[in-house]
């Protein structure tokens, strides 16, 4: 029997705000504990939230960019439920009127593209931070994540495998990058995901009964936690058993999913209307300026670079991976029209660099200029690219100029060919028995000629160029 | 609506989602009070209110949004101060996890 699963995946965003939601407390993450708190999102009595007027522009921008419809009136709700990381006992957040609805997300496939549905996008407070770990029979609290702007983000059951379900996530994270919404560090919690999942029978249109898996906060757990459910499902399916509609949790170290226990979950949320905030209001011209930061977007980069630079479609993905690396690749372009050649530079070279240093490219001494500079001087066959090779790896741990680096090291190419022709005629003439090696057939010992060229030039002279004049040598001699 | 019957489930659920603890000798006092209470606020249900259509709150106007500037913090000392149990600048509280 074959099956399909269904998957919709929850993602939850903190906004690059500022301040927090509701109040005025820093929105950082890694401050000492309880110290980015005050009587708001410690839920006092007699304390009332006042919305951030940032958080909501993040939203719509967000919202814009994943083709929402962004509604001129939406409101706040309470969601009740008991848990120490939620002082007041309920979160405040959006619920059938939510701030956007109806948009999409386009993924590529082996298929081509792939249209996920977005059903809804709302603002929302995050809950503070439980600590297990200290003590065997105490838990801890930090409230500084309490009143962190949210945006939860809905797809529709669009979903059909874990590979997917990441591959979304990865564009997701990657257009919230690019517009500035969320710093997408998954690591640190400021994007997490949940998945909803369930499976049929392939072709039935009916709906299985569905699971949710709660706290994914890595691609990889994404894609194994739903490859493990789907298979449980399966397996209860096969063996007639009932799924239960329930919340899971994934277990990455024994790579299993279990059901939560009841105690952190309740499906009773008891929604109703938030009474301490009015209508959220947003004129046409205030959603019309919040889409006006919208900047263009990596799939968008992509078909650039494709189309009117040339471009792979597999170089223009790298590019466009991190909007860093996009900004500095453009930038060159600027400065010099070889896209190609800059695209080569900094996928292989600058990017082992980079990784190797653990940095971004932002933090990297090596400026557009200094690159441009650098491939420059091979165009004109000042250097050879080995030479730039090294010349590159200095400015990475150095700094300095190309220019000044260049002649401290002596790197000069030997560009008259008769003092490069003398060179192999000499050489030649001390080898006749490889000679007469390669004009028996041995085309091989090329290689040794032209390794005995450069030795000889101390690599003062152009592969390329070497290679053909040992060839018209040989052949000639 | 139709009339919500206080029974010892629904008890049991209540009791389950506010994490509140009653003897169940205790459970007849409550049943008649939520059952008191149900039935007074039942009363709306005897309204016709087809013609009428939804109303949100009692204020119609926009919501004012607060410009994205901090501002200074509780100390953490005041912070914790209302804590039943703090270590080290954390509430204390008893394990929520097995």
């Amino acid at each position: 029997m074959n099956y399909e699963a269904v998957i919709g995946l929850e993602v939850h965003a903190q906004l690059k705000t500022r301040s927090k939601i509701f109040c005025s407390c820093p929105n950082e993450f890694g401050a000492n504990p309880n110290t980015n708190v005050c009587p708001v999102c410690l839920g006092m009595p007699g304390t009332l939230p006042v919305l951030n007027r940032f958080a909501v522009e993040l939203a719509v921008r967000a919202a814009l960019a994943l083709n929402c419809t962004v509604h001129r009136e939406s409101r706040f709700a309470r969601k009740n439920y008991f848990y120490p990381d939620l002082p007041k006992g309920y979160q405040i957040t959006q619920y059938d009127r939510p701030v956007a609805t109806d948009g999409f997300v386009e993924i590529e496939t082996e298929k081509g593209l792939k249209r996920i549905r977005i059903k809804r996008i709302h603002l929302e407070e995050d809950a503070g931070k439980d600590l297990h770990d200290i003590s065997p029979d105490k838990s801890y609290i930090d409230y500084n994540r309490s009143g962190v702007p949210l945006i939860e983000i809905v797809t529709e059951p669009d979903i059909s495998t874990p590979e997917e379900a990441s591959k979304y996530l990865r564009t997701l994270r990657n257009i919230l990058m690019y517009l500035d919404v969320c710093d997408g560090n998954m690591e640190e919690g400021s994007l997490r995901c949940d998945a909803n999942i369930s499976v049929r029978k392939s072709g039935s249109s009916e709906l299985g009964t569905k699971t949710e898996i709660k706290n994914l906060n890595s691609f990889r757990f994404v894609e194994k936690a739903l490859a493990c459910e789907i298979e449980r499902h399966i397996g209860m399916l096969e063996r007639g058993e009932r799924i239960e509609q329930q919340t899971m949790l994934y277990d990455s170290k024994e790579n299993i999913t279990r059901p939560m226990r009841s105690k952190e979950e309740s499906h009773d949320y008891r929604y109703f209307e938030e009474p301490d905030l009015l209508p959220l209001v947003l004129t046409e011209q205030d959603i019309r300026t919040y889409g006006e930061d919208i900047c263009e977007l990596p799939h968008q980069k992509k078909m650039r670079y494709t189309g009117e630079l040339g471009l792979t479609p597999y170089e223009a993905e790298i590019l466009v991976q991190d909007k860093g690396v996009a900004e500095f690749f453009e930038e060159c372009a600027l400065l010099l029209k070889e896209p190609k050649q800059i695209a080569s530079w900094i996928i292989n070279d600058y990017m082992r660099e980079l990784n190797a240093r653990k940095i971004s490219i932002k933090q990297s001494p090596v400026t557009p200029h200094k690159l441009v500079s650098l491939i420059k001087q091979v165009a004109e066959k000042k250097i050879t690219l080995n030479m730039a090779k090294e010349v590159f790896v200095i400015l990475f741990e150095e700094g300095g100029d190309v220019q000044e680096i260049i002649n401290r090291k002596g790197f000069t190419v030997v560009n008259d060919s008769d003092e490069i022709l003398k060179n192999i005629r000499e050489i030649i003439g001390k080898h006749p028995d490889e000679l007469s090696r390669y004009k028996k057939g041995n085309q091989n010992l090329i290689g040794f000629f032209i390794g005995e060229l450069m030795k000889r030039m101390k690599g003062r002279i152009d592969p390329k160029a070497a290679r053909e004049l040992v060839k018209t040598e040989l052949d000639k001699s | 609506m139709s009339k919500i019957v206080v029974d010892d489930k629904l008890i049991e659920h209540l009791l389950n989602l506010s994490m509140l603890g009653i003897e169940r000798s205790e459970y007849d006092r409550f049943r008649t009070q939520i059952q008191r209470i149900l039935d007074y606020i039942g009363m709306l249900d005897e309204l016709k209110t087809d013609d009428v259509s939804p109303m949100f709150g009692g204020i119609e106007c926009p919501q004012f949004l607060r410009m994205d500037i901090t501002q200074e913090c509780l100390a953490r000392t005041s912070a914790v101060q209302n804590a039943p149990s703090e270590k080290e600048g954390l509430f204390e509280i008893p394990k929520v996890i097995e």
